[in-house]
């Protein structure tokens, strides 16, 4: 190796060290990119036919078998998703849309099985692995249910599909109809273990039809606690297609939240169960990662910039934005520079 | 060209050097393939002991380190490689393509790919595979490895514009079939010793062996590893994995180190990739392909040649 290419080879080294050490990347997503849209004004959150959706460009992300780890189902029904994303600087709302010839909307029967979807976020830096993360990359999962979704309008229960079934007596509580016990019938909520220990799927009544979820790998899904729950989710099934609004404030204190802010790039994943394809838990259809813009321009620390305006500049924002750029020139003079001693070698 | 150049075979004379640039860049990659995207991605499956972790976070951090040189060598090298197309004169089309598209792959990291501009990005890309083809078009040995080569490059690329599970699955069987079409068209890899045969049959049967304890896992791994989904049957995998590697180790052993870098730098970039730097890294084995004598960037060692003049482009 003669001296230029030594050189040569010992700049590109350095600048590779600093880009490293900096954490400059020099290499762009080839995926799909969700854009956020940035709107003003209140987000359609229970409005599907709103005007606003159109103002967000719609991606068609597409969906494979869940074939990693069982429970897997290698023919899935749902192919291809489409989503669109809004928001207006306090909230994010994710529209996902896909056709299900069939609106699957209870779980009360053991025969039966729900449509959902889910939209899933890192909350690692990078992109751990895109079925519920890993060990070391947790994700958080916005899981919308169908029947969640039709409980909140009318909770369904054995007696709404059985409307002629017999109980002879539910111990422990006082119920004025034999065959309809409410968990308010009971005095004491221990007799009913599942309520009593905060489980949502037992919640007398729904607050949302989103359940807010962290998993670090197979096996590992854990449902955030109640005052933890912070997703709203709003779908609807019609002429063969499911309609899911998902929506959360931008910015979350929660350390199982993902937290978003304007101007920046995340990750996110889709998957989609159809019920009545008996499709649950891992046979599904997903999603690898696919990019999620948050349209907007990046906001300084807020509250310093706020209550410390006279002085007005966030040094550790400038740092943090002349570092990288800085980095990226001195590249940019390193490539220059070996262009110019390319240009010196000889045609031999 | 010079006539000086190639052997009575119309072959590049053997032990001939390799551009430090691209043999660096071919490491690069490699470390970043097999260090950042197999090893520590097979690892977040296993049970970790804290001195497992230490190795673990070691291994991240050269990882990284070889993943920000395998980019800062590959927008190195398609820069040089559009100087060169442009410096052959013949070669406008490829060489604004391969400069646009390293301008663009800088926007995107600021800006993500979508919309128009996702268009113009992958339409640069067609359009410097197609450039490549011409010069691909007028030598023999490779044409054909070249154009399945290249079917693999494209069809990815068309997948993610325009999501297909066929061309998904068609672009794989020719990444898949892409070392043995390499091997075909390289005589003299194929006359490798026996010693190179029962070397590359390790890697191999390895993968076979991991492929039936766990096929599962194998084409996780598979996937976050080299983007082959393992679709097809096992065993057509197994032979591209050997051919493959039959053609690096025969390579070795002549050392015509260059011979090995398109197979390299086609495994390094994967198929379907995620990032520009692994599709840059298939352009370029693919240009390599195309023009398997241009990659000498220094004087033969063992017989100096009075003058080389690298074959223009078209």
């Amino acid at each position: 190796m003669n001296k230029r290419s030594l050189l040569s080879l010992s700049l590109i080294l350095a600048a590779a060290a600093a880009l490293t050490f900096f954490k400059v990347p020099l290499a762009g997503s080839q995926g799909l990119t969700l854009v956020a849209a940035q709107v003003s004004g209140d987000l359609p959150l229970a409005d599907l036919d709103s005007a606003v959706w159109q103002q967000a460009t719609a991606i068609d992300v597409p969906l494979s078998a869940q074939n990693v780890v069982r429970p897997m189902m290698l023919n899935t029904n749902v192919k291809s998703i489409t989503a669109r994303a809004l928001h207006n600087g306090t909230q994010l709302a994710v529209l996902v849309e896909w056709a299900d010839d069939t609106q699957n909307d209870s779980m009360v029967r053991v025969q039966d099985f729900r449509d959902a979807a889910a939209v899933q976020f890192p909350l690692a830096e990078g992109q751990p692995f895109f079925c519920m993360g890993q060990q070391g990359g947790n994700v958080n999962i916005w899981h919308w249910k169908a029947d969640w979704q039709a409980d909140i309008t009318a909770r369904n229960d054995m007696h709404t599909l059985y409307p002629n079934m017999y109980v002879d007596q539910y111990p422990f509580s006082a119920a004025a109809d034999p065959i309809v016990a409410a968990p308010a019938d009971y005095a004491d909520s221990n007799y009913l273990p599942a309520l009593a220990s905060g489980n949502l799927f037992a919640s007398a009544s729904r607050l949302s039809s989103v359940e807010d979820v962290i998993a670090g790998g197979f096996g590992s899904l854990t449902a955030q606690p109640v005052e933890g729950q912070n997703v709203q989710g709003y779908g609807v099934w019609a002429e063969g297609k499911w309609r899911v609004i998902f929506s959360r404030d931008l910015e979350s204190t929660e350390t199982e939240d993902a937290s978003f802010g304007a101007g920046k790039v995340y990750s996110v994943a889709f998957a989609v169960w159809d019920g009545a394809n008996g499709e649950r838990n891992g046979q599904k259809s997903v999603s690898q990662w696919v990019s999620l813009q948050i349209e907007g321009v990046a906001a300084s620390p807020a509250p310093a910039a706020a209550e410390t305006k006279t002085e007005s500049v966030s040094y550790e924002g400038v740092l943090w934005a002349v570092v990288p750029m800085a980095a990226m020139l001195l590249a940019i003079l390193g490539l220059a520079g070996l262009a110019f001693l390319f240009s010196k070698l000889p045609n031999k | 060209m010079s006539a000086t150049d190639f052997s009575p075979e119309g072959r590049p004379p053997s032990g001939e050097p390799v551009s430090p640039l691209l043999s660096w860049l071919a490491i690069a990659a490699l470390a970043d393939w097999l260090i950042t995207r197999t090893v520590t991605r097979t690892a977040i499956f296993m049970p970790k002991s804290p001195m497992m972790i230490a190795v673990y976070e070691a291994l991240s951090v050269i990882g990284q380190f070889a993943a920000t040189l395998a980019s800062l060598l590959t927008i190195v090298a398609m820069l040089w490689l559009a100087w060169r197309a442009w410096r052959g004169g013949r070669a406008l089309l490829l060489a604004s393509a391969l400069l646009a598209l390293v301008v663009f792959s800088v926007v995107f990291i600021f800006v993500p790919l979508a919309g128009w501009q996702a268009f113009v990005y992958r339409a640069l890309l067609w359009a410097s595979v197609v450039a490549m083809g011409r010069e691909a078009a007028r030598q023999g040995e490779l044409r054909v490895a070249w154009v399945v080569a290249a079917s693999a490059v494209s069809l990815g690329a068309i997948h993610q514009a325009f999501p297909s599970i066929g061309l998904f699955n068609a672009g794989e069987l020719c990444a898949t079939l892409a070392p043995l079409a390499i091997w075909w068209g390289r005589r003299r890899a194929r006359g490798g010793t026996p010693t190179a045969y029962l070397l590359a049959a390790i890697p191999a049967l390895t993968f076979v062996g991991v492929y039936f304890a766990n096929p599962a896992m194998t084409g996780i791994i598979a996937i976050w590893s080299i983007g082959l989904t393992l679709y097809l049957p096992w065993w057509v995998y197994a032979m591209s994995l050997w051919l493959a590697c039959v053609i690096v180790v025969a390579c070795w052993q002549r050392r015509e180190f260059a011979s090995a870098l398109p197979i390299v730098l086609l495994a390094a970039g994967g198929y379907a990739p995620q990032l520009s730097t692994q599709v840059f890294l298939n352009l370029i084995a693919l240009w390599l392909l195309a023009a398997p004598t241009a990659h000498s960037d220094c004087p033969p060692r063992r017989a100096p040649l009075p003058h080389i003049a690298f074959p223009p482009l078209p």
